[in-house]
């Protein structure tokens, strides 16, 4: 006993889930408790090869009674279909809607989800509902016909409702949460009651007075999304971003997504991929530099999410007899031979320049795009005459720190 | 003695690795409106992405280092510490110097693996986390910036003035202008919007619309607000339309198979500024591979000119036959490409532009050399036919009469 009711149960449910949605019967008029959308009579007061009434009249002794169940209420509207054209209010001879020579229309449609009708020989389609049966002598039945049960004719008029997508469930970035990935993977979650394939909008916006940067990504076929452009407004200059996502089955749109919060932080991320320089023995008065081959100079890569300026100090100064910014230590800032364009280099010191003790902008705009993020610093030393014999080291400190685009 | 040479070796030790540097802080900046003795705590994380053991050294400067206090002025990382974070609480005094005031707080990584060998330079990095605080102005301040959306000719370009009131004041009504300049500045059109009211400190933004039925090419757009007996202005230069070079036509004429190709490919500027360095990029194929790529000279092009430009092509070992491939029209750093059919006859070359409507037919029409030939050939033929049916029926009435 026990397991024929969970089997019940399951069974209901899986109705409920996969079901049509809709049911319709022909029933008389006082045993529709749910909603009449279209009346029949025969000769003999029957509803077997019967005239149609339209629901305005109501008077015919039969009707097909039609509800859901989804809780959805059908009326007999036409915002959503049509399902078969009256020669006449009453008294009348039907056609299919894809005539037009009778002038009465029946039409259903659902408070929340889709109404779609069609016809169709010998069955309805999977997931329709048959209304009526109808035939005729006049093109395959589809004209100036009557109308019967089911299983009377083979011509049957079939209905489904489709029921709207589930409101799509957020996933991430979460509610109220810091990311400083720029181009993040939306991931949401998408149901649908008719189990229906669905496709996804994901919506972001940027805000404050930064609308310029909101985005519309339509069509999504699954349920992640990583966006192909950088989000360009960051919380460190007090923008945030909103996100919400809705869901298409094809025929009806889910009510958008609750709407989460992020922020996009900067990140400044300096990577120093050569940091030390090794002139080995120099005599008084030499001079060596960077650009010649035999020596690298300092590479400095932007490995943050944000465009970087850097700049420079000498934290100690290489000569004993030249302790302040002097031509015997200079720099001048390059395009890493790899990654040309990966700076302004308008806006940086590309001649040579002494290096200062304190700080100096030496590099506007280092990008952080992974093909061009890197710029070189060429380093030129020349011994002083008076510098005594000995090792000698220099120290310097590239600082770097963030830039806004906007 | 072995015992004291021991720190010496690690020392030198530590010092020649060659060592890549690499530290990181987020957020890069805090921004906040000023208040009076406003008192914030702000965290900031020290990224440590290439999981060193190092030192990292906290100090702050600018403006605001007397109202910033550390939790701490160093953080000691082991390699399994991919990050970690400090706070500083800001104290605000009672008033500050209107406008953008700055403080930083630097992270530096210590001087530990220094090269001492003998000439050398080592370098090290810092990263800032900055604090910026916004001190409203006396009376209003409206500052504006201009952002386009661009778009093709016929669609809707989007203006978009961000506006903040950067005074102490509220602005009652901000009225936006937009006047769109064409590239001999003269005006286009002026477009308004609707004005608003900006609280001090109110972010707001004025969105105005366009709708680009005009030329494609280079406009400027100048964003006017008028707000309470100011005005302010901000422009922007922007483009209707992406790319303004059009291919109307590619023709080779007298060809014989063997010589020399010359492609005259006809492009239109449809933009209305002069396109300089214009070139175009002829690369066919056949199932054998590439079988020419060729450049022309690069040329200028005026504001809705058209103009040839010309590759050309040895043919001496190319045969009968058809040949696919691309088109690329390009200046600046803006290009766009068409795919082609090249017909290959022995005296004919059909250039067929794939995905437009137009055939390009190059060659001569079947060339005047040949129509010289052709049409006396023609009338000899005819002229013969005429004789060989006389003399046929004439033989044939011969032997019905016998």
């Amino acid at each position: 006993m026990r397991n024929t009711i969970i089997t019940i149960t399951i069974l209901v449910m899986i109705y409920l889930v996969t079901g049509i949605g809709l049911n319709c019967t022909i029933t008389t008029p006082e045993a529709c408790t749910n909603t009449s959308v279209l009346y029949l009579k025969n000769d003999s007061g029957g509803y077997r090869n019967a005239h149609a009434q339209n629901t305005s009249a109501a008077t015919y002794p039969y009707v097909v009674c039609c509800n859901t169940t989804t809780g959805s209420n059908i009326s007999t509207s036409c915002e959503d279909d049509d399902f078969l054209r009256l020669s006449n209010e009453t008294n009348a001879h039907v056609q299919l809607t894809n005539y037009s020579s009778y002038d009465v229309v029946a039409c259903m449609s659902a408070s929340t989800g889709k109404i779609t009708c069609t016809n169709s020989m010998d069955s309805c389609q999977a997931d329709y509902e048959c209304l009526a049966s109808i035939a005729s002598s006049e093109n395959s039945n589809q004209t100036n016909a009557h109308v019967g049960d089911c299983d009377q004719y083979k011509r049957k008029i079939c209905c489904n409702l489709n029921n709207r997508p589930n409101r799509p469930e957020l996933i991430s970035p979460e509610h109220n949460s810091s990311i400083t990935n720029r181009t993040p993977t939306f991931v949401w979650n998408g149901t649908d009651p008719d189990n229906d394939t669905l496709t996804f909008n994901l919506y972001i916006e940027c805000k404050p007075s930064c609308s310029v940067d909101n985005r519309q990504y339509l069509n999504i076929n699954q349920t992640n999304y990583t966006i192909p452009i950088d989000l360009g407004y960051f919380w460190d200059d007090n923008y945030y971003y909103e996100w919400y996502v809705g869901a298409y089955d094809n025929i009806s749109y889910s009510e958008n997504s609750t709407t989460f919060n992020f922020t996009l932080q900067s990140a400044v991320i300096l990577t120093l991929i050569n940091s030390s320089i090794d002139f080995g023995n120099m005599s008084m008065g030499e001079k060596k530099n960077t650009t010649n081959e035999s020596y690298y100079p300092f590479a400095l890569r932007n490995d943050g999410n944000s465009f970087v300026d850097i700049n420079i100090s000498a934290d100690d100064m290489i000569w004993d007899t030249q302790p302040a910014a002097s031509r015997y230590f200079q720099y001048k800032v390059d395009n890493f031979t790899s990654e040309l364009n990966s700076f302004n280099y308008s806006g940086s010191i590309t001649n040579w320049t002494y290096i200062p003790i304190s700080n100096n902008s030496i590099i506007d705009f280092l990008n952080y795009s992974d093909p061009t993020d890197t710029a070189e610093i060429d380093i030129l030393i020349e011994v002083p005459l008076a510098e005594s014999a000995g090792d000698k080291s220099g120290l310097l400190t590239l600082t770097g720190w963030y830039v806004s685009e906007t | 003695m072995i015992k004291n040479k021991i720190p010496t070796i690690v020392l030198v030790f530590l010092i020649l690795i060659p060592v890549s540097l690499s530290l990181g802080i987020t957020p890069g900046r805090t921004t906040v409106d000023f208040e009076s003795n406003l008192e914030k705590t702000i965290s900031v994380t020290v990224l440590n992405n290439e999981n060193k053991e190092f030192t990292a050294s906290i100090y702050t400067k600018g403006v605001l280092a007397d109202y910033i206090e550390l939790s701490t002025d160093e953080l000691i990382f082991t390699e399994n510490d991919e990050s970690k974070s400090f706070v500083y609480d800001v104290n605000l005094p009672n008033s500050l110097d209107p406008g953008l005031n700055k403080g930083d707080v630097i992270v530096r990584e210590t001087n530990l693996g220094r090269d001492r060998r003998e000439t050398s330079i080592g370098a090290l990095v810092a990263v800032i986390s900055q604090l910026h605080v916004n001190v409203p102005y006396p009376g209003k301040y409206l500052k504006i910036d201009l952002l386009v959306k661009e778009a093709k000719p016929g669609e809707t370009v989007k203006f978009f003035i961000p506006a903040v009131n950067l005074g102490t004041d509220r602005i009652d009504d901000a009225k936006p202008y937009v006047f769109v300049y064409d590239p001999s500045d003269n005006k286009i059109v002026k477009i308004e919007g609707t004005g608003k009211q900006i609280y001090s400190k109110e972010r707001t933004e004025f969105m105005l619309e366009w709708s680009a039925d005009t030329l494609p090419g280079f406009y400027k757009a100048v964003a006017v607000i008028e707000y309470d007996e100011n005005k302010i202005t901000a422009e922007s230069n922007f483009l209707v339309g992406d790319f303004f070079l059009e291919l109307l036509d590619v023709s080779v004429e007298d060809f014989t198979l063997g010589q020399i190709a010359r492609f005259n490919i006809l492009v239109e500027n449809i933009g209305n500024k002069l396109i300089t360095d214009a070139y175009s990029e002829l690369i066919l194929s056949n199932d054998f591979g590439e079988v020419l790529n060729t450049k022309s000279a690069s040329i200028n092009i005026d504001a809705e000119e058209r103009k040839d430009m010309y590759t050309y092509w040895d043919t001496e070992n190319v045969g009968v036959g058809e040949y696919l491939g691309k088109l690329i029209l390009g200046y600046e750093d803006k290009s766009a490409e068409r795919r082609i059919r090249t017909i290959v006859e022995q005296d004919t070359i059909m250039t067929e532009i794939i995905g437009i409507t137009a055939l390009a037919v190059g060659a001569e029409k079947a060339s005047p050399k040949t129509q010289r030939y052709l049409i006396p050939l023609g009338i000899i033929l005819l002229v013969f036919a005429n004789v060989v049916w006389i003399f046929y029926f004439k033989r044939k009435n011969d032997f019905t009469r016998q």
